[in-house]
């Protein structure tokens, strides 16, 4: 009996020790990448919120061939992190109620082309993550990318899609001096006008969600961060 | 014991875990709305069942008895935290998409049940075998659905619209229930052609 339970505690104790040693010594191997990509996945976030007309050639780029570098990942990889610190400025700001956190700009030649900034909230299982660019007027949607979710694949999921996401190019979160409300419909906008965006047929949830986190995230940055980038021209 | 060529070929069909032994449902209804995410789940599973059973299998004769499930479990989980940690490392994109999926194959009835059913009692051989044919029996099944689904789902096969761009989609197929429905209708099938059915 004693020499059974000697064996059990020795048994348990190789295991473990032997199974733990080799997961050690498997992230050890593999966080590096692990690291990389996961850099490159928000890196790539960010430039889709920004989006680059332009390739690190200088090429200018149509939408397509921008979605496509983007999606499809044809965008060698290897350039993404070097072409975001040459172009892509972080800076932290202050938001109202005393919250921190992150402004991107998109610079060349000195001239901010661009900005972006984080946003989330809840869709419809899960909370969504997501990137809101504007142009340098503050006012206009430059880009969005929505990620990181768990809704519906077909119906939810597509709100990480490129149509959907192109849906709100051009949009308005900004018009005369004060903020105004971007509204997603469901399915097809109607009328289509400056601030609503066509929604996805069936997700009204997720749509409404993001309206939700897109338009207050936005009225956050407008009280401190935008104010403050726009007194200097007016 | 049977033949080593039975052991890998009865659970593709006769003894398959999904449709006959009914076990690994919840994973098969999770991660096939597409294809690519339904194969990789394949690949992850099939390496998790092989090397598990193979390895509880060198261990049976000295595992203490009373603390057997627990040093399976440990081994389990030690396998399907590699896979997880190779995938988040090469393929990043399908690990975002298959999300907590690959660290559930720890709870996968499949691994646990062949564990204890098979390894604890044959040798490694054997047991790798049964291991792989398992997990076969079960990649046959995911890909099927996950095939059906993206097709009736998405009109389209690994990412390539087959179906006319007309097609609307059907949103069941998208969802979880739709995995029911195929599986169902799997289950139909494969007992109408084998003519073995469950005794009432």
């Amino acid at each position: 009996m004693q020499k059974d339970e000697i064996h059990t505690i020795r048994f348990a104790a190789i295991v473990c020790l032997v199974c733990s040693m080799g997961l050690a010594g498997v992230h050890g191997t593999l966080k590096g990448k692990q690291e990389y990509n996961k850099r490159i996945d928000q890196q790539v976030n960010v430039l889709k919120a920004l989006f680059p007309e332009f390739t690190p050639e200088g090429e200018e780029l149509s939408m397509e061939e921008r979605d496509a570098y983007f999606t499809q990942g044809d965008l060698p990889k290897s350039w993404i992190p070097k072409y975001f610190d040459q172009y892509v400025v972080k800076e932290d700001v202050s938001l109202p109620k005393g919250k921190t956190s992150l402004l991107y700009k998109l610079e060349r030649d000195g001239k901010v082309l661009a900005y972006a900034f984080p946003a989330e909230g809840k869709g419809l299982w899960s909370t969504i993550h997501s990137y809101v660019g504007l142009q340098p007027d503050l006012a206009t949607v430059r880009g969005v990318t929505f990620f990181d979710h768990g809704e519906t694949p077909g119906l939810g999921g597509e709100a990480s899609k490129p149509w959907f996401q192109r849906n709100f190019r051009g949009k308005k979160l900004w018009m005369d001096g004060e903020p105004v409300k971007l509204q997603v419909a469901k399915g097809e906008a109607e009328p289509a006008t400056e601030t609503n965006v066509d929604g996805i047929s069936g997700a009204t949830i997720t749509g409404n969600g993001i309206e939700r986190f897109v338009n207050d995230t936005f009225r956050a940055y407008n009280e401190t961060v935008f104010q403050e980038l726009r007194a200097p021209q007016e | 014991m049977p033949s080593l060529t039975k052991i890998v070929t009865d659970p593709l069909s006769d003894n398959n875990p999904i449709t006959v032994q009914m076990l690994g449902i919840c994973s098969a209804l999770a991660v096939t709305a597409q294809l690519p995410t339904a194969f990789t789940m394949s690949l992850a599973v099939i390496a998790v069942l092989t090397m598990s059973n193979f390895i509880i299998s060198l261990m049976r004769e000295h595992i203490p008895p009373k603390i057997r499930m627990i040093v399976e479990m440990v081994v389990i989980a030690s396998l399907v935290i590699v896979v997880d940690q190779i995938l988040k490392a090469f393929a990043f994109e399908i690990s975002k998409q298959l999300s907590v999926f690959v660290g559930l194959i720890i709870t996968n009835c499949i691994v646990m049940g062949r564990a204890e059913a098979f390894a604890m009692s044959n040798p490694p051989k054997a047991s790798l075998l049964d291991g792989l044919g398992n997990a076969l029996g079960y990649s046959a099944v995911l890909i099927i659905v996950g095939f059906s689904r993206e097709l009736l789902g998405f009109g389209t096969v690994w990412g390539k619209q087959i179906l006319p761009e007309s097609y609307p989609g059907n949103g069941l197929m998208v969802i979880a229930p739709g995995a029911f429905v195929i599986i169902g209708l799997l289950i139909w099938l494969q007992r109408t052609i084998t003519k073995k059915y469950e005794d009432a």
